[in-house]
């Protein structure tokens, strides 16, 4: 039987791969295997909650100089990854008045607010509007908060991956989902008639 | 006082475990391994004991690795190629 939903051709699931780019694991719910997405999740997320808890927020950086390499892989985790880069960006970085580049803090710096844009300089009116920087993270604890948060990317991919094709390493016992079940019939049904096409060629 | 000298702000500020770097593979390899096997397992039945190899596997690679480095490193290195002094 051919699925009547075109998401479905080709053993695709449109709806689960967007989902899955929304959020790791989302797509595995919303095609009916909550129990894989929840666990899928908790394992994206815990990887990169456990990179911004021992880099702080300094591990997700896309413009950190070579940081914004890892940030490639990051990014693999969807809108949580560009919404806390977002954060970095806007609320713990500033312009350096010597180089006119926009920065992290140093030792003894505070962030100002000039009335256009933020500052780093020394703390000289306490009315002006502060905000602090953030303890970056240094060397090896660096770098491993760096490498969680990048594996959590990798690892949404395989997950993305098998929410957008569910039938690519064959059918699992606990997938009984109709969408799953639809996007099996739909491969089926696809190789039989590529089959029979090149039976009659 | 300086803005770096603030009290510690969980997911902001990077902590200070640099003793205990080695350490943070644990549960990276345990985050891994739920998320992979999530989606590698045919059947959830077996999911945590699948979860639990995979974590041993992992360190145990680890581990043995550790130990043969650090017997060429402080053994071999030195016996091949001693150093004046």
């Amino acid at each position: 039987m051919k699925s009547d939903d075109k998401s479905m051709d080709g053993g695709i699931n449109m709806v689960a791969g967007i989902c899955a780019i929304l959020l790791p694991g989302l797509g595995h719910i919303v095609s009916g295997r909550a129990y894989r997405g929840v666990l899928a999740m908790v394992g994206v997320l815990g990887l990169f909650g456990l990179g911004l808890f021992v880099g702080g927020i300094d591990a997700v950086d896309s413009k950190g100089g070579t940081d914004r390499f890892w940030f490639y892989g990051q990014a693999c985790v969807g809108p949580i990854a560009f919404g806390v880069d977002y954060v970095h960006q806007n609320h713990f970085k500033a312009y350096d008045m010597d180089t006119g580049m926009i920065r992290g803090g140093n030792p003894g710096e505070r962030r100002v607010h000039d009335g256009s844009r933020w500052i780093w300089e020394m703390p000289i009116d306490a009315s002006v509007e502060t905000g602090d920087a953030n303890i970056p993270g240094l060397g090896r604890l660096n770098e491993i908060a760096m490498l969680s948060c990048t594996l959590a990317g990798m690892l949404n991919v395989i997950i993305f991956l098998d929410a957008l094709l569910p039938t690519a390493y064959g059918r699992r016992k606990d997938d009984e989902s109709p969408l799953v079940r639809g996007a099996g019939e739909a491969t089926i049904q696809t190789a039989i008639e590529a089959a029979a096409e090149g039976v009659k060629s | 006082m300086s803005g770096l000298t603030l009290a510690y702000r969980p997911f902001i500020d990077a902590l200070s475990i640099h003793d205990h770097w080695y350490l943070l593979i644990i549960p990276m390899v345990v985050f891994v391994a739920i998320g992979y096997k999530a989606v590698r397992v045919s059947e959830m039945k077996g999911y945590w004991r699948n979860v639990f190899a995979f974590v041993v596997q992992v360190l145990g690679v680890m581990a043995v690795l550790a130990i043969a480095f650090t017997i060429v490193i402080t053994v071999l290195v030195p016996m091949l190629a001693p150093m004046p002094g």
